[in-house]
């Protein structure tokens, strides 16, 4: 019986962890364009729906609905299973992250946390491991398509994923050393109480602030977004590793780049910026709202980091291959290196 | 805590990822599906071709091609797991005390000898 | 003879045919013996007292009934002594051929393949004698020359335009290009790397978005880095140069709005200045200045259209929307000007075509006032940029005298720090009468390019407020029964009008025998106009020298060894504009 009640539990939640991470999506591509219209003193979509808030739907019924052309030189399995490949690991990345407050309720006798689907010792690690497993997905897609455009994409994409994943995984270690735990539920916790206590900040120990720009600027390397969207580059290699992809499959390489933003926005405010606490004690409300104030929170913590991707991409031309490389691998290695020494030093003098 | 009881732990606590990766793989699968079965399909000689600005491919992409990033890429292997080295020692950093503070920092002095030698063999330029 | 021409007369006495200046329009010219062309032309490129360093243009032209058939033409520029030099060489139909200059001078290069395609001369010693504007496979021979219809021969119609639907699914196939047709994309030097086997040629274009239209360009790649980089032109090849021949004068004027479709009206105005001086006439002081001040409107929309694109090759795409906004307010001027957006046509023979209304200065003056700030907009998001830096300075380095060598003109030409501009070196319309300068670049790369351009933006709106505050009242057409149509209500009213205005409309008007090169800066670079006329009413022949054609020759030289991602800043630092480049 238990059996069965945890099973269904964690059915829900999922559900309701894709069905958000895929709403949100389409939100984004909806926002990114207003955002980036905005920016740039024009309208952004306006047709579909009032002020154009329709569009994501008809956007995706229009990938839906689209022929889905396989080129003639295509390996056929690898360029099908591509898209997937890069899908999958974008969503059950989500699988870790708290979403809200770390209550644990009873539900038919079977101990239920509501806003985390599983609170594994090793999240970060986890999460770190399969942020690399989408890359597999573009190199795959960009090798499979048989086209040269596709295959140089493809390549950049693995030269990006070597020089920013080792960044991404030095960034953390400050914080883990600050938390003693790859829990990202325990990781939350310990940044309880307000704003100074967040790990940006860190109050009485070493601020992890340059880690956090090394990890947002490596994050943004790593989700293939501007000024670091080489794999896609649409003014040199057209479109980079989806050039041949079409209809539904393009849209899973879309909804895959998306899903990692948010990912990453996520992972940034849990372990920079406090998740779901309220900057200050007072603005989370009482004990029994915490789950919603939690939830706001972390939400607004999320969309900020969302925003900051829009703002970016309108704001920074697109790197060179070898700027890029340069970029990772001698000024945020030696940065992310040197934070680590500091952070020990200072964890070690203030315990 | 039993070995047996640590087992079941750690099997209801990755439980949910499995469940969570097998529904992805479904949403992704079902979709693809649904949509095959609604697109329309005129496949034609033309729209099957490779896709190169609109000439004709001069051979086949699939060639040995000169990837100039071959050391890095060896680098970032061995780079990488010295980083997983210090993922245990930090989390343990409180217990580990003045030892273990001592013995990490030769560790990343090491990592760092590597990555100069690296940088002053060139290795680290791109090309 | 005038001074310059003498020490070639003495050096080569058996060598030059005639040397004379023309009475009326002041060109220097020399007619050579053929078989001694190549010597000559060393001698003129040398010598100090010459030094012709720069080429401006080569040119053929079809005399069917003359013993020895065809004449080359070739446009020289001396920039230490500000002097242009023509050279008429004649080659029989039977041989049609002579010694090649792309040695000399290496703009001469896609020049001289361009007179091969289009005119059927040979270059002897041409290191890649092909076919440029026409495709390689065109069997209809050389379309220029006079026997050529003009509509064709036939050729196109055989071309299967329509997808065959109901055809099954063809077998994909490894189909590989043959050796012959891959071996000129390839560079033949290959430095050090020996054991590399397998190179990769990748087709740039014509349908990729950064190629601003429809250019073609095979890379030959060693991982990312270019190799070398053959353009393919004749995308957007309309043969404007043989339609031109069957038109009166004034027919051609809505033609050259076509070329670089971006500023239209420069190129108008490069024509209509080419027929006045060719017919000799002189344009009222009025029209004059607005000449000047729609030209110099016409740069800035050009540079807000090059500034975008450049940036958005590079990946900064809000420059883009934001420098449309901007030109958005200059367009709309244009379409109360002249009731046109893209193919402005606004310059007359002889003035132009509608008079500068108060309320189009006042809005220029209103345009005026925020300019400056946008352009120091653009600044916030590009000048202190490190990725821009980056990806601008020490891309694409030409220095002046490799830049000189191959013609190169206008900004690109300037980047390098080379002082040559039109409208200071020949000053036309008002130039000479109002203050401004000509922005020097120092490294030839593209940072220097970007930098010039903005300059001359500010350059520009410091001419047009002098204009503004000068400009004269007076008529804006000059009055010339048998070139200009007289106006309308005069045509109604008086007779004599009322013929020559038939007159012009369905013969047009008959300039004097003879020919003359003028070339006027656009914001592109030189665009010139070499005019034959033979007395009858429409142009023997007329050559368009147009910039970014020979700009693109220099491609292969700026972009080996650059990476993939540079080809795309390259195409934005030249602002080609394919309408122009392929005519």
């Amino acid at each position: 019986m238990d059996t069965v009640i945890r099973l269904g539990l964690t059915l829900s939640q999922i559900g309701a962890v894709m069905v958000a991470v895929l709403l949100t999506v389409a939100l984004l591509t909806l926002l990114e364009r207003k955002v980036l219209g905005w920016m740039q003193d024009r309208m952004g979509p306006m047709e579909v729906g009032p002020y154009g808030v329709l569009q994501p739907v008809a956007d995706g019924l229009k990938l839906f609905f689209k022929e889905d052309i396989i080129p003639a030189g295509a390996n056929k399995f690898m360029f099908s299973m591509a898209p997937i490949l890069s899908l999958v690991p974008a969503l059950i990345g989500f699988a870790v992250i708290p979403f809200g407050p770390d209550w644990t309720v009873d539900v038919g006798g079977v101990d239920f946390k509501p806003f985390v689907i599983t609170d594994i010792n090793i999240g970060v690690l986890y999460i770190l491991a399969f942020a690399s497993i989408g890359a597999y997905g573009i190199i795959l897609g960009g090798w499979s398509s048989n086209s040269k455009y596709s295959l140089l994409g493809g390549l950049r994409s693995a030269a990006q994923l070597i020089s920013y994943e080792l960044n991404v995984g030095l960034s953390i270690v400050g914080v883990l050393l600050l938390s003693s735990s790859l829990s990202l539920v325990t990781i939350t916790n310990a940044q309880a109480g307000g704003f100074w206590n967040w790990y940006f900040f860190a109050w009485g120990s070493f601020p992890q602030a340059i880690a956090f720009v090394v990890f947002i600027i490596s994050s943004v390397a790593e989700t293939n977004r501007t000024p670091f969207d080489l794999p896609e580059a649409e003014s040199e290699l057209v479109a980079g590793f989806f050039t041949e992809y079409s209809g539904m499959r393009f849209a899973f390489f879309f909804l895959a780049e998306y899903g990692n933003m948010i990912l990453v926005s996520c992972v940034a405010t849990v372990l920079f910026f406090g998740g779901w606490h309220a900057p200050v004690e007072i603005l989370q409300g009482p004990e029994s709202l915490h789950w919603l104030t939690g939830m706001f929170w972390f939400t607004f913590k999320v969309y900020g980091f969302l925003f900051l991707f829009f703002w970016i991409r309108a704001t920074l031309p697109r790197l060179r291959y070898d700027q890029l490389m340069r970029f990772g691998w001698k000024v945020l290695l030696p940065i992310a290196l040197g934070n680590i020494v500091l952070t020990s030093i200072f964890a070690y003098i203030f315990p | 805590m039993s070995g047996s009881d640590l087992l079941l732990e750690y099997l209801t606590k990755f439980f949910p990822i499995l469940i969570f990766t097998i529904l992805a793989l479904g949403f992704g699968l079902v979709t693809l599906l649904l949509s095959y079965l609604v697109q329309p399909k005129y496949p034609e000689s033309e729209k099957l071709s490779t896709y190169e600005c609109g000439s004709e491919p001069f051979s086949d992409s699939r060639m040995p091609f000169p990837v100039r990033y071959y050391v890095i890429a060896m680098l970032f292997v061995i780079f990488d797991i010295e980083v997983i080295f210090l993922y245990p020692w930090a989390i343990t950093f409180k217990q580990l005390g003045v030892i273990g503070f001592i013995e990490m920092m030769i560790f990343i002095g090491l990592f760092v000898v590597a990555y100069v030698y690296a940088w002053r063999k060139g290795a680290l330029e791109w090309d | 003879m005038h001074p310059f021409l003498e020490p070639i007369v003495a050096k080569f006495p058996e060598a030059v045919i005639t040397a004379e200046q023309d009475p009326v329009r002041g060109d220097l010219w020399l007619q050579v013996k053929a078989d001694c062309w190549r010597v000559l032309a060393k001698f003129l490129h040398d010598d100090s007292r010459l030094a012709l360093d720069h080429i401006t243009d080569i040119c053929s032209a079809d005399y069917p009934d003359d013993q020895d058939r065809f004449e080359v033409i070739y446009q020289l520029l001396s920039l230490s002594h500000g002097t242009r030099l023509r050279i008429k060489a004649r080659v029989s139909e039977e041989e049609s051929e002579i010694e090649t200059i792309s040695d000399i001078w290496r703009g001469a290069n896609f020049l001289e393949r361009e007179v091969y395609d289009l005119m059927g001369i040979r270059f002897i010693g041409h290191p890649d004698l092909r076919r440029i504007l026409m495709p390689d496979d065109y069997e209809e021979g050389h379309p220029l020359r006079k026997d050529f219809p003009a509509e064709g021969r036939g050729w196109r119609s055989r071309f299967d335009f329509l997808p065959k639907l109901d055809e099954p699914v063809g077998e994909w196939s490894e189909a590989e290009v043959p050796d012959d047709q891959r071996h000129q994309f390839m560079a033949d030097d290959r430095p050090g790397d020996k054991k590399r086997t397998t190179e990769m040629l990748l087709n740039m274009g014509p349908q990729h978005p950064s190629t601003h239209g429809v250019l073609r360009v095979v890379l030959e790649l060693d991982g990312e880095r270019v190799s070398k980089a053959m353009p393919d032109l004749g995308y957007l090849h309309r043969g404007v140069e043989k339609l031109a021949e069957g038109l009166t004068y004034m027919q051609v004027l809505p033609h050259t709005d076509r070329l670089d479709y971006v500023c239209a009206m420069t190129n108008n105005y490069a024509y209509v200045r080419a027929v006045e001086k060719l017919i000799g006439m002189t344009v009222p002081e009025r029209a004059e200045y607005v000449r000047t001040i729609i030209a110099e409107v016409q740069r800035i929309v050009g540079h807000l259209f090059w500034l975008g694109t450049q940036a958005l090759d590079i990946g900064a795409m809000t420059v883009f929307f934001w420098t449309f906004r901007e030109r958005e307010v200059l367009l709309d001027l244009f379409e109360k000007l002249c009731g046109a957006r893209l193919t402005l046509n606004y310059y007359r023979i002889g003035g132009v075509d509608a008079d500068l209304t108060p309320e189009i200065i006042s809005t220029l003056r209103e345009f005026f006032k925020t300019f400056p700030d946008h352009i120091r907009e653009y600044d916030t998001l590009l000048q202190k940029n490190r990725i821009w830096l980056a990806r601008t300075k020490g891309v694409a380095v030409i220095s002046g005298e490799d830049a000189i060598n191959f013609g190169l003109t206008g900004p690109v030409l300037r980047g390098s720090g080379v002082a040559y501009d039109i409208r200071k070196l020949e000053p036309y319309g008002v130039y000479d009468r109002v203050e401004w300068e000509v922005p020097l670049g120092k490294d030839g790369d593209t940072y220097d390019r970007y930098w010039v351009r903005m300059e001359e933006m500010w350059q520009s709106v410091r001419i047009i407020e002098q204009c503004l505050d000068q400009l004269p009242e007076g008529p804006i057409l000059a009055v010339d029964a048998q070139v200009i149509p007289p106006p309308k209500p005069e045509v109604m009213r008086d007779m004599q009008s009322l013929i020559h205005h038939f007159i012009i409309f369905t013969q047009g008007f008959k300039p004097p025998k003879g020919e003359t090169y003028c070339g006027t800066e656009v914001p592109k670079g030189e665009l010139g106009f070499f005019l034959i006329s033979d007395g009858s009413s429409r142009p023997y022949r007329l050559k368009i020298r147009s910039p970014s054609f020979i700009h693109m020759g220099a491609f292969d030289y700026m972009a080996r060894g650059y990476l993939i991602s540079d080809i795309c800043t390259i195409f934005g630092t030249y602002d080609i504009v394919m309408g122009e480049c392929d005519r």
